[in-house]
């Protein structure tokens, strides 16, 4: 063995994954050439100093706590940096398609959502129905509705914050989550029916749903005092993101409508102050 | 990629890739933010995932890339340096206390060893701390390194080698041995 072919055996070595015979070899060669003990010596300080410190530079430990989970689902799905809308857009074109498809409703079974207001009521958003709505505190049949978006079919059916959501379809609400599934039968263009509790009398409200998945964005929004200002957007995908975001984004939304506007203001403007092309 | 996957996903890994970053940049805030880094990037190309290398080591891969990036932005060792050197207030005296080494001389001398690779480490270059950290953290194969770092494995076992040989040199450094 020579010194190239002995150095290459050092890590080796050192994990102690050297045959035997191996190991002797390199034993006697380490025994024969001063300069590769030497190296070997002071690879085998580093490791053994390695070994030791490790466990303290990088302790085995539970890192991922709840705070941190939900801190990147949030982030995820536009918490701290919302998706911008030009680029979500180009995706939504190919998605839309696809989405569409494959299902009307696809985004439907994904969007039964817990969603924490500032008042920390854990609200349940149903956004093919456009309304926010949370489960009684005292554990009574129902949910109420906290919230309606406008321009929704809720909000076209007139549902009404302090209605309470009996039935969808004949089907009881107890759990949120079947909520998403008569959306899914319904298809594009259906219409389906909910048993509300209006004051004392209980209501059947047909509601026609535009299946298309569609994309919410909310202001920070005043939900204690019943409506959030939220916007009913014909596009496809569905996101939640926090309140504060939200924000952002439809300041964002509503800046760029406005130059729009501005810009068509300009145009007209200079097409009435544009006389007629006189001998044309 | 569902927000469920990306749950899974998470919960999966979570705790080595944090492990790993913690050990790289040697700072939990920066590590959580570089674990988190990886996991979005990771849930947005999922498609160009396509199961040639473990799910872990796709992931340590991003975690690697995300870290050179960091540790470009921080300006290099002198940063690093006082990163790990601030990450030490994590490190309570009952962390050292192993029950085989209550000898108090035993504690002072592995503590110091601790700082010592504290330092070494953190004068490394990216790829030498992550090759050590493949390594001897995750007890990873060579032929997995090799393929998070898409080079020979030739190449992990040198950087291995040089990363130890430093190591074992600023545990020599008198200037280090006071006490």
């Amino acid at each position: 063995m020579d010194c190239t072919e002995a150095s290459q055996e050092f890590l080796e070595a050192l994990d102690g994954a050297l045959s035997k015979p191996d190991l002797s070899r390199l034993r006697e060669h380490l025994d024969r050439c001063g300069s590769c003990r030497a190296e070997f010596e002071r690879l085998h300080k580093g490791w053994n100093a390695v070994r030791i410190a490790l466990p303290e530079l990088a302790p085995r430990e539970r890192y991922l706590t709840t705070a941190r989970l939900e801190r990147l689902m949030n982030f995820r799905s536009g918490g701290r940096a919302p998706l911008r809308l030009m680029t979500l857009r180009r995706f939504v074109a190919a998605a839309a398609v696809a989405i569409i498809l494959v299902s009307g409703f696809f985004i439907a079974s994904d969007v039964v959502r817990m969603w924490k207001v500032e008042h920390q009521e854990p609200l349940i958003v149903l956004d093919w129905l456009g309304v926010a709505v949370a489960q009684d505190a005292e554990g009574r049949e129902g949910l109420e509705v906290k919230a309606v978006l406008e321009d929704s079919p809720a909000h076209a059916a007139g549902l009404r914050p302090a209605d309470v959501l009996l039935q969808v379809e004949d089907r009881g609400v107890d759990d949120p989550a079947m909520l998403a599934h008569p959306a899914f039968r319904v298809g594009r263009g259906g219409t389906i029916r909910l048993q509300v509790l209006r004051g004392d009398r209980i209501e059947t409200v047909p509601v026609a749903v535009d299946s298309r998945p569609t994309l919410l964005y909310a202001g920070a929004g005043r939900p204690a005092k019943g409506v959030l200002r939220l916007r009913w957007r014909k596009t496809v995908g569905a996101f939640r993101t926090a309140p504060a975001a939200w924000e952002a984004e439809e300041v964002r939304v509503l800046r760029e409508e406005n130059e729009g506007l501005r810009e068509r203001i300009r145009q007209l403007e200079q097409s009435l102050n544009q006389p007629e092309p006189a001998g044309q | 990629m569902s927000e469920k996957s990306l749950r899974k996903l998470v919960e999966q890994h979570y705790d080595r890739i944090f492990r790993a970053a913690r050990f790289m940049c040697g700072d939990v805030q920066a590590a959580e933010d570089l674990t988190q880094e990886t996991f979005l990037a990771a849930a947005n190309s999922l498609d160009r995932f396509e199961g040639r290398s473990s799910v872990y080591t796709w992931l340590y891969g991003i975690l690697l890339n995300k870290f050179r990036r960091w540790l470009r932005k921080r300006d290099m060792a002198a940063t690093s340096l006082q990163g790990l050197a601030e990450a030490d207030e994590h490190l309570e005296v009952e962390d050292i206390l192993q029950p085989d080494h209550t000898d108090p001389s035993a504690v002072a001398e592995r503590r110091e060893t601790v700082e010592l690779v504290r330092a070494a480490i953190a004068g490394l270059s990216a790829d030498h701390r992550a090759v050590i950290g493949m390594r001897y953290i995750e007890g990873m194969p060579y032929q997995e390194i090799a393929d998070v770092l898409e080079c020979p494995i030739g190449t992990v076992k040198s950087r291995i080698h040089y990363a130890l040989r430093k190591i074992a040199d600023e545990l020599a450094d008198p200037d280090e041995e006071g006490g």
